[in-house]
């Protein structure tokens, strides 16, 4: 590929021509890593989808504790027993919600006189959403939240407010 | 008798192997070790790439944050039946074991997909509830229970 004269000496190399014969040399091995580099963070970029199911996964959870809460049409009074088990009433693992720091549940159930809140999770989840939410132009970079309140009755009519904020942060992984 | 590299050498630095000019024997040496660094970096980028274009990794995450969103949705009692066509077809075309491209782990409730060599994608579902599963090869379905767990 080099362009030679009559005297075979490359146009473009010096006379001495050495550099034809240096075939190992930091330079080459510096051209690969920018190859190399180039080359997988263009197929990254190209294919490295990143499936952002944290939304629907705290809008999943907001409504298994709505569903969790209600008995038919009315409140479940049960949620104000002291030995109410939250995690085994609403179908919900311990193990995953507390222990793997990706969630973050808030509740609170006022009405009758009567006030109780649950709190289970990574408590900086909240935080860290509403500031996404707030401050930040790329809020996807954030733990992404669901916040409702719910208003419903008990068999007697009583009116009970419950407020309930949920998080994901849960981003997966190759094992 | 010095050693230097894999070439051994005498007093006068000549190599034992190699004639007294040794000088086109260097230059060969390097050609060759060239060749072959230039073979591994292109295989490495050829794999990395092969793999990358065979959407392999995205269907592995489709599919385990598909299933663990059912799961996280389903009630118990609720049956539920899951077209794998896609799955299969990765897992067919890179010699992987149809039975071996889901796993679902009810102790760490975790879901656990590979269609390619590789150690697959995993993603946890919340829900406490026992699921029964199932592959079925020929209809290429993932067939699920969801049972309460009462332990």
């Amino acid at each position: 590929m080099l362009f030679r004269d009559k005297k075979v000496d490359g146009r473009f190399l010096p006379k001495g021509k050495k550099g034809d014969n240096r075939w190992l040399t930091p330079w080459m091995f510096l051209n690969w890593a920018f190859i190399g580099v180039a080359i997988a963070v263009g197929v990254l970029l190209f294919y490295g989808l990143f499936i952002d199911v944290r939304e629907p996964e705290s809008d999943i959870l907001t409504l298994k504790v709505i569903d969790c809460f209600s008995d038919a049409q009315y409140f479940n009074e049960e949620v104000l027993m002291p030995d109410f088990d939250f995690y085994k009433e609403c179908g919900l693992s311990k193990l995953v919600l507390d222990e793997s720091e990706s969630y973050y549940l808030k509740i609170s159930v006022e009405g009758d006189n009567q006030k109780k809140e649950f709190e289970i999770g990574k408590k900086d989840l909240e935080l860290q959403c509403k500031l996404g939410k707030t401050v930040s132009k790329d809020p996807e970079k954030y733990p992404q939240c669901d916040e409702r309140i719910f208003k419903t009755t008990n068999q007697n009519g009583d009116l009970f407010t419950i407020n309930i904020f949920t998080a994901s942060d849960q981003e997966g992984g190759r094992v | 008798m010095k050693r230097r590299g894999l070439i051994i050498r005498n007093r006068k630095g000549e190599s034992r192997f190699l004639p007294k000019s040794k000088k086109g024997m260097d230059i060969l040496h390097g050609a060759v070790i060239f060749i072959v660094l230039n073979l591994i970096f292109f295989s490495v980028m050829f794999f990395f790439i092969a793999r990358a274009g065979s959407q392999a990794t995205i269907v592995e995450q489709k599919y385990a944050k598909r299933i663990a969103l059912i799961i996280d949705q389903a009630k118990p009692g609720t049956n539920i039946s899951l077209d794998l066509q896609e799955v299969y077809f990765l897992a067919d075309k890179n010699n992987i074991n149809r039975l071996d491209t889901i796993k679902i782990d009810n102790e760490k409730k975790e879901i656990l997909v590979r269609v390619d060599v590789g150690p697959g994608y995993s993603y946890r579902f919340f829900s406490d509830d026992v699921i029964l599963w199932g592959l079925k090869r020929k209809a290429m379905k993932l067939e699920m229970e969801v049972k309460k767990n009462v332990v």
